[in-house]
């Protein structure tokens, strides 16, 4: 299929059938979800993505980055503002999440894009270290994928992204965290051709659903939770701290509360790793882990306990 | 030449409105039940999803996510709170969620049309792209819930100059477009009866939510503007309305603190909690007379 383009006039006589307006999940509303059992009978499951891409200082021109994310003096070339900010993240920031981490006993999932895997191979070391998971993520964070890419070109960028990690980590990843939760038309398809049994770029749930199936195989979409994701949140619409830890601690008393749902959060270590930020992922820890019965676990384990149960 | 449709009238110059049972706040929660399309199927001026050529499963799922997920903690809010709301409908979702239409008949909530889908901007219609839109929205509502739709809520507040003409024409009571107001005002169209019911843009999750704001910031608006207008409508009766979208104050850090700001508002007597349809009536039958010779006065005065 060619990039889509949107007609200049208005549809007439339309017909709608009952059902989402894409084929790659189905309808369900909160009543009909499943509460999931957790191991140990937990009422919830936490997850913590950690994301590891590399930021290109001059990425083709055919690259599609992400509209939102620029140097706050404005989209200028070259952006060394952005590019070592983001560097400090890899050298600094992230050691102060894996400390946090270590400390409340939690074992990152990292979206490990296929040019830090490459770059930062001491970080690779110490997350293996720790028993993390690997979801592939791309290859460059300057190179989503969308669909101006040709389904071709799209496979390759899959399979380059996968076997990074697997060269890198030693194990074939069974996630895909897209770069910026983008894709194209094609892409669940593409991932369950590549062998991947989940992804987390739906963020239309607190509970997991299926997608697909494609060729028989279907995908564990796990909610990705943008809403406190540090990105989202505190980068893009500027929450502070503070309030971004109260809406953690929130979020996560209320889905605890409604039981058998999942918790994920995601961490860019460029964000959460600047220290004044950090001292709230350790606020917001401090108070979700307050909570009985939390499985904390990967987002590997996470989608296969999930996919039984769907 | 400036359109004369919202003839100026200052609100304490105005006959005084007075509110079923002497109320002195006429409040209307207007949840946005909206359907994003995955591929929108046109375009002609705004791009809905501008962050990636299309699909933008990001924010195409984060506005499903109000749908599978916000509304149906939001109809637990409102049973508890014996809240009727009246729905800023995308048209198409009833037909794509029979669920949901099911959940809210259930409740005798009132819809008014937010057009067909809401990636869909009227900017720079035709007059008969945007007559087809508001006659589809009509033909759905009186197929799917056997009556007449009585609201006009431009899609994504997306309009034209002939917007309230048509709506008008098109037998609407109601639209929602116009912010100028805090009581209901009769607009002058040629054809037929249009209000315009004081809807807010400002009162209104996603509007904060640009501003990088959250829940317990729109709770202290909710708060202190029902404050301010409680107070006022003691004299000069007011509507207050909510403005919220399920897929934001639907999240689990959020819900809670926005029912703590409705279980205020509604534990003051005086409170006329009501809908959309209910106001026009009232307004129609005991207080649009009065604007009338109100605005005819003023016309003779000032000419």
């Amino acid at each position: 299929m060619a990039e889509h383009v949107p007609a200049k006039t208005p549809p007439l006589n339309e017909a709608r059938h009952p059902g989402m307006d894409q084929t790659h999940h189905a309808y369900r509303t909160l009543t009909e979800a499943p509460r999931f059992t957790w191991p140990d009978g937990a009422r919830i499951a936490l997850t913590i993505t950690l994301v590891l891409d590399y930021w290109e200082l001059e990425p083709p021109k055919d690259a599609s980055r992400d509209p939102r994310i620029v140097s706050p003096l404005g989209n200028f070339f070259p952006d060394w503002l952005t590019w070592s900010q983001r560097e400090y993240g890899a050298r600094v920031g992230i050691f102060r999440i894996l400390e946090t981490l270590d400390r409340f006993g939690l074992i990152p999932s990292v979206a490990l894009g296929a040019a830090a895997a490459t770059r930062y191979p001491e970080l690779v070391d110490e997350l293996t270290r720790r028993n993390a998971c690997f979801m592939a993520h791309g290859i460059y964070a300057t190179r989503r994928i969308t669909s101006r890419l040709t389904e071709a070109e799209e496979r390759a960028v899959i399979i380059e992204s996968r076997d990074a990690v697997q060269a890198t980590t030693g194990t074939t990843p069974a996630g895909w965290c897209g770069q910026d939760f983008t894709e194209s038309t094609h892409t669940p398809a593409l991932l369950a051709e590549a062998g991947f049994t989940y992804t987390t770029d739906w963020a239309s749930d607190d509970r997991p659903f299926l997608l697909g199936p494609y060729h028989h195989h279907s995908l564990v979409a796990l909610p990705p939770q943008p809403e406190w994701n540090d990105l989202e949140c505190m980068w893009l619409r500027r929450v502070t701290p503070p309030v971004w830890a109260d809406g953690i601690a929130e979020a996560f008393a209320y889905l605890h509360a409604e039981g058998g749902a999942t918790f994920n959060l995601t961490l860019h270590p460029w964000i959460t790793g600047q220290a004044h930020r950090t001292k709230w992922l350790r606020e917001a820890l401090t108070r979700v882990l307050g909570l009985p019965g939390i499985w904390r676990t990967t987002t590997d384990a996470l989608a296969a306990q999930a996919r039984e149960q769907l | 030449m400036e359109p004369d449709l919202v003839p100026y009238s200052p609100i304490l110059h105005r006959p005084p409105l007075r509110w079923p049972g002497d109320a002195r706040v006429a409040l209307w929660i207007v949840p946005n039940i909206e359907h994003y399309e995955y591929l929108p199927a046109f375009q002609r001026t705004r791009d809905p999803w501008p962050r990636s050529p299309h699909p933008d499963v990001l924010g195409y799922s984060q506005r499903d996510y109000g749908n599978r997920v916000g509304l149906w903690r939001l109809f637990e809010l409102t049973d508890a709170l014996g809240i009727r709301c009246t729905v800023s409908l995308s048209m198409a979702v009833i037909q794509h969620f029979p669920e949901i239409l099911g959940a809210m008949e259930q409740r005798s909530w009132e819809y008014m049309s937010h057009g067909l889908y809401n990636t869909r901007y009227h900017w720079n219609f035709a007059p008969d792209e945007e007559r087809a839109a508001m006659e589809e929205s009509k033909d759905i509502h009186q197929r799917l819930t056997g009556r007449r739709l009585r609201g006009w809520f431009s899609p994504a507040i997306t309009n034209t100059l002939n917007t309230f003409e048509l709506a008008a024409a098109a037998g609407f009571d109601y639209t929602a477009d116009l912010y100028h107001d805090d009581q209901p005002f009769p607009l002058k169209v040629k054809t037929g009866r249009l209000l315009s019911m004081p809807y807010s843009v400002d009162l209104n999750d996603v509007i904060l939510h640009r501003r990088g704001e959250e829940v317990s910031e729109f709770a202290r608006q909710i708060r202190d503007h029902f404050d301010i207008v409680y107070a006022e409508g003691a004299e000069q009766g007011r509507v207050m309305c909510i403005a919220l979208h399920p897929y934001w104050v639907g999240q689990p850090h959020r819900i809670r603190a926005f029912c703590a700001a409705l279980e205020y508002i509604l534990s003051h007597p005086g409170v006329w909690l009501t809908t959309a349809g209910e106001i026009t009536d009232w307004f129609n039958e005991h207080h649009l007379k009065l604007i009338e010779a109100h605005l005819a006065a003023r016309e003779a005065a000032n000419g």
